[in-house]
């Protein structure tokens, strides 16, 4: 009994070094769970995630036209009244691409619209929120990028230089991108000492959309400027005494009627007001989203009717294509930094 | 079986050296953590980032060259392989300017260092067969097996070409492009 005794005194103890070793080992199990998340963050390299992001923002606004409204909408998001709560709410999604199916191609209005952003209190105001809309609708992901987005012309001395964000670090994401811009067309008309003291423009949009041609050399006046120079005034001092805007034979918009605000319809840049003394630099212009604004179909027949108090035309109406010219594409250069 | 017996077998065989085990342990979590957290790990999936902005990049160039600026009139690429004479000289010089001008111009920081060379690849008409790829161009700098993409666009070619093999041909423009 006795040797039993004390032999269960002794079994089945804990010795010192087992104390020590389990302790060390249990330390340092503690310390690597704890360090694990750590260790795996500096395995996953960041540029990576970050030229990932530049590169899908590239594809965004290079390759696509945008979105806002109902899925199936037309592309045209920089016509949307953004000072208008529920118009900035139906914005989903910024690209400046022309279209679906021209990748590459962008629009100069999309560019004017995405590059002018307002930094403090854009709300009541028809610009885009920077950075909150660039983050919500163009970069996406809940990891609160920022980004640095740059746009130049490749056009000898007229190129032209956009950008926005700030200063990039030297660690970032990157992607450079070459693209075309599509420009606006202008229309030129000239007058002569015909037998018809009116000039009837006729803007058959239907005709305009054609798929015959590529929407990278059509005149597109729903989303685009029209610019109608007159030229060779003969008679001086000629007066234009009326324009008037018609959709179809419905009068839309005249004299005192024009808005002030854009989108409208100004001539040599301000609010048409009868009469007006016209010469050879006489420029009349629809401004983008004046269609969008009177709810004119994008395939409708519209027509401005000019009327002067002399002489200026045949009497034959004028149909818009045969006088516009669409300047060539130009190239530019977009680079992305995300970081 | 005395108690004197069990303590005889005690000797140092199997004893843990509490200092130097301590410290050796920390040393090697010490180096392990340092090890892991320093080194910057290139994974194969990096270099293709690479890779993939030079191709997009060469992409978007050749497409902007393969675009008319105008309607009605050829583009560019169009222009530069119709005037450009058998035997092509391997050099091209309003295609070289473009070219260089779309894949090297940055908008801040001075230009890129991306050079390439180009060949055209036609079928004959009659036996269908690949012909040898012609020289179209390269801008003069060697390729000494530098990490390279290749980019492509399809020209369909008109009875104007001055080379009588492309003309009505349809020529598969291939660019490769890397940075030196």
């Amino acid at each position: 009994m006795d040797d039993n005794r004390k032999r269960s005194l002794e079994d089945g103890q804990l010795s010192i070094d087992f104390i020590i070793g389990f302790t060390i080992f249990m330390i340092s199990f503690i310390f690597i769970a704890m360090m694990v998340s750590g260790l795996l963050i500096n395995l996953q390299s960041r540029t990576i995630d970050y030229d990932a992001v530049a590169y899908r923002t590239g594809v965004v606004l290079v390759e696509d036209p945008g979105e806002f409204g109902a899925k199936g909408e037309p592309f045209y998001w920089q016509l949307l009244n953004l000072a208008n709560y529920n118009e900035r709410n139906q914005l989903e999604r910024l690209g400046l691409a022309i279209d679906r199916n021209s990748p590459g191609i962008i629009q100069r209005y999309k560019i004017e619209k995405f590059f002018t952003p307002v930094t403090i209190g854009c709300l009541g105001m028809n610009n885009l929120c920077y950075p909150s809309d660039y983050k919500q609708k163009l970069i996406f992901g809940d990891y609160p990028y920022n980004f640095n987005i740059s746009l130049k012309e490749l056009n000898g001395t007229n190129s032209r230089l956009w950008y926005i964000g700030e200063e990039a670090p030297q660690k970032h994401g990157y992607i450079r991108r070459v693209v075309t811009i599509k420009n606006p067309g202008y229309t030129e008309i000239n007058l002569t000492n015909g037998t018809s003291d009116s000039i009837n423009l006729f803007i058959n949009l239907y005709e305009l959309n054609s798929p015959a041609l590529h929407p990278a050399y059509r005149m597109n006046p729903y989303e685009e400027n029209i610019t109608i120079f007159l030229k060779n005034v003969t008679i001086p001092g000629t007066q234009m005494t009326n324009l008037q805007f018609y959709q179809r034979d419905t009068l839309v918009d005249y004299p005192g009627h024009f808005s002030a605000e854009s989108p409208t319809i100004t001539v040599n840049g301000g609010v048409f007001t009868a009469p007006m003394t016209i010469d050879n630099n006489t420029k009349i212009v629809m401004e983008a989203g004046y269609l969008h604004r009177w709810s004119i179909g994008e395939n409708d027949l519209i027509e401005l009717r000019m009327t002067f108090d002399q002489p200026v035309s045949d009497g034959f109406p004028f149909i818009i294509q045969n006088y516009t010219q669409i300047p060539p594409l130009t190239w530019a250069v977009m680079e992305i930094k995300i970081w | 079986m005395g108690g004197y017996g069990d303590q005889d077998m005690v000797n140092d065989s199997a004893q843990l050296y509490t200092i130097e085990g301590i410290s050796a342990a920390i040393l090697m979590l010490v180096t392990a953590y340092l090890v892991i957290s320093s080194s910057t790990i290139i994974t194969p999936q990096e270099t293709h980032i690479t890779d993939m902005q030079l191709e997009q990049l060469g992409h978007d160039a050749l497409l902007v060259l393969n675009t008319p600026k105008e309607y009605g009139t050829p583009s560019i690429l169009y222009q530069c392989i119709r005037d450009d004479p058998p035997p092509h000289s391997g050099f091209n010089a309003a295609f070289n300017a473009y070219f260089t001008q779309l894949l090297n111009t940055r908008i801040f920081s001075g230009n890129d260092s991306l050079h390439f060379k180009v060949q055209l690849y036609h079928r004959d008409h009659s036996s269908g067969e690949i012909q040898p790829p012609i020289d179209f161009t390269s801008d003069g700098v060697g390729y000494f097996r530098e990490n390279a993409v290749k980019v492509t666009q399809w020209v369909k070619m008109g009875s104007d070409a001055s080379d009588p093999d492309l003309k009505d041909k349809i020529i598969l423009v291939e660019a490769l492009i890397w940075r030196s």
